[in-house]
């Protein structure tokens, strides 16, 4: 485990600060390396339990004790 | 060899072999089942009276080496819902049957004493043994006793107590790789027309077995290439890919992030407690056990969701706890210990109940004061009612409508009658809609929108839009062509996204059947099944009434989203519009 501390104040600026900060999520997250950031497909981002593909994507805004939450491809029933 | 209709009479205890009709020839698993009753079964017979019939097929691959094609379905008209019911499972003993070139075993008639027996099938022949002396035992032991009196390779399905008590909660048990009543056609009441009949195991041997017939083994062995090479290959089927490596319940973190995991009988969507019960958690926790994961439910399958879940000694093994199962018996009761919800789950599997039903009618009986929400060794003690047959236990057997009813209790989450899956409706709108709109009742399977939905598989849509009839309605249709191919709905997740995967599904079928199917033929024949269920249900007295979701959930906002369920009646009513 490890943790750090980033200030972002969009999805996308965050999911490329810690891209930058952790490589090997590089790999895991997105389709091409940065600066595009696009999500690889399975790949779910949210904010407070909304899925960003459905809000504003990479430009949703984040604010103060917002809950971002990466979750890697999953299935089951 | 052309595949047979064994047809058992339970009151005259005849037995015969016909040859499957012609107009069954393309047909199998949930198309043949549904089919056979809407044929044979009056839509408006009492579920348990002598002219219902207990329908049981293999899919169209099964038994063959195509990959994850180990189901049976086993249909009749369901004691829970007074509909038609399909529910299926995974299991070796579907394989051997297919082997046994068995396209379906119809169980019909209703004896007036009451001997239960236990059909026996091997290539030799078939015969009815009794087997009183296995009435009133749990299922657990009467696998057991019967592996080791007739074979431990065989296989074996069975109904349990809560079929002896013909209730409206009682499942098919069927055996899992190590021989135990793990894998469930659990929904829909089957375990008492099974009890009804006077039947209560069924023994499969398929040694000597001819095999299924392959009519064109170059298209079968491509098709099951193209098959295994999109399901070795997706993320989520491949092997180390979340199923495999944490079985359904991955699902608990991300449906609880998303405030869809219902809590306290559908009172909260979440509830940080989850973690507690999530896949990740539980396979930890079986590495420390010495249980088993992955897993097969049956030989030939190549994703491997199952696990064997084990007491904190190692001992004692449940079998899988699906994430469906965890969620019902746990959070839904306010219960985070996965150990009860393991214990929870031992006494469904051995008393032949299906979990979901189970776990919402323990809720229902939380909420109208017959236990507190959280009472663990409480939820323990209800188990014990049903095994003993008292009249609280009568009530909790007949599932969550019936039980709620009884207790006054006016949240009742169910559609036609059955019990609501693990993924709350007022927050994923497309899996609401399936709930609602399918023949079956309350059933994720049936089309599961929480692929594109939550999964971002098979397309990608916003869980609170209302807008979910075409999505609804083509899953349906996809998904009943699976059940009926004989394929785990979890190839779904490849086949999906990956058009060879789906393009191999159907060519393996062409291999078997010699037809020449193609990918766009799917909807008609999906669609085929459905109005075939549609109608029989229009008959036994549904209206669109029924394709509906209880009022609270249209009503009552769902923390910490706050939604309700807003898809429009008009939309609901467009799912299947044109099939009347
Ligand atoms: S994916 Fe799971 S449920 Fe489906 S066949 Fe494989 S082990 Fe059984």
């Amino acid at each position: 485990m490890s943790s750090t501390e980033v200030q972002a104040t969009t999805a996308g600026e965050l999911i490329r600060k810690l891209v930058s900060e952790f490589e090997e999520l590089e790999d895991l997250l997105l389709e091409e390396p940065p600066p595009e950031i696009e999500l690889k497909s399975g790949i779910t981002v949210m904010l407070n339990g909304r899925n960003i593909r459905f809000l504003e994507g990479n430009e949703t805004e984040l604010e103060e004790d917002d809950t971002v939450t990466v979750f890697p491809p999953i299935g089951g029933g | 060899m052309s595949r047979k209709i064994l047809r058992i009479d339970m009151e005259s205890e005849s037995l015969k072999f016909e040859d499957l009709p012609e107009d069954y020839k393309y047909l199998g698993g949930r198309g043949l089942t549904s089919q056979i009753v809407a044929d044979e079964v009056p839509p408006d017979c009492h579920p348990l009276g002598p002219n219902n019939k207990l329908v049981f097929a293999p899919g169209i691959v099964t038994g063959t080496s195509a990959p994850t094609s180990g189901r049976i379905s086993v249909g009749a008209k369901s004691p829970l819902t007074g509909g038609i019911k399909e529910a299926n499972a995974g299991t070796s003993f579907s394989q051997k049957l297919a082997r046994l070139g068995i396209g379906a075993i119809v169980v019909e008639g209703k004896p007036s004493g009451a001997m239960y027996k236990c059909l026996k099938l091997d290539k030799d022949g078939v015969q009815l043994v009794n087997v009183e002396d296995l009435s009133g035992i749990g299922l657990y032991d009467a696998f057991a006793e019967l592996r080791s009196e007739y074979g431990e390779g065989l296989g074996v399905c069975g109904a349990g107590i809560a079929a002896e008590l013909s209730g409206a909660n009682s499942g098919i048990a069927f055996n899992d790789t190590e021989g135990m009543p793990s894998r469930y056609a659990g929904r829909g009441g089957l375990g008492a027309v099974m009890a009804t009949r006077g039947l209560k195991f069924i023994l499969v041997d398929d040694e000597g077995a001819e095999g299924v017939e392959i009519e064109d083994e170059g298209v079968f062995e491509r098709g099951r290439k193209k098959l295994t090479d999109a399901l070795t290959e997706h993320d989520v089927t491949k092997p180390g890919g979340a199923l495999n490596s944490y079985g359904t319940s991955v699902l608990v973190n991300i449906i609880n992030e998303a405030g869809a995991l219902p809590q306290k009988n559908f009172s909260r969507g979440s509830d940080d407690r989850s973690a507690k019960v999530s896949g990740e958690k539980k396979s930890e926790e079986i590495k420390k056990r010495g249980g088993e994961r992955p897993h097969r439910c049956s030989p030939g399958c190549v994703i491997g969701c199952s696990e064997v879940w084990t007491r904190e000694d190692g001992g004692d093994p449940v079998g899988v706890l699906e994430y469906e199962s965890a969620w019902a018996l746990g959070p839904n009761c306010e219960i985070y210990d996965l150990d009860t919800i393991g214990e929870l789950n031992r006494q469904c599997n051995d008393l032949g109940m299906d979990t979901i039903e189970a776990g919402n009618t323990i809720a229902v009986a939380m909420e109208g004061g017959v236990k507190k929400f959280g009472d663990e060794d409480g939820a323990l003690e209800l188990m014990e009612e049903i095994r003993n047959g008292t009249p609280l236990g009568k009530i909790l057997v007949n599932g969550t409508e019936f039980a709620g009813k009884a207790f006054g209790v006016t949240r009742i989450p169910t559609v036609k009658g059955q019990a609501i899956p693990a993924y709350d409706p007022r927050a994923i709108k497309g899996i609401g809609t399936t709930y609602a709109t399918t023949p079956m009742g309350a059933d994720h399977t049936a089309g599961y929108a929480i692929a594109p939905e939550i999964m971002g598989v098979g397309g990608e849509e916003d869980p609170l839009s209302p807008e979910k009839a075409e999505l609804s309605r083509n899953l349906q249709y996809s998904t009943a062509v699976i059940d009926t191919t004989g394929h785990c709905l979890f190839t779904a997740f490849a086949v999906l996204d990956i058009p060879e995967g789906l393009e191999g599904m159907v060519e393996e079928v062409n291999g078997v059947l010699g037809t020449d199917l193609t990918v766009d033929d799917i909807p008609e024949i999906g669609k085929g099944v459905i109005e075939t269920e549609r109608e029989f249900n229009k008959k036994a007295g549904f209206t669109r009434q029924d394709d509906r979701l209880p009022e609270f959930m249209r009503e009552e906002e769902l923390p910490p989203h706050n939604d309700v369920f807003d898809v429009p009646e008009e939309e609901l009513d467009r799912v299947f519009g044109d099939l009347g």
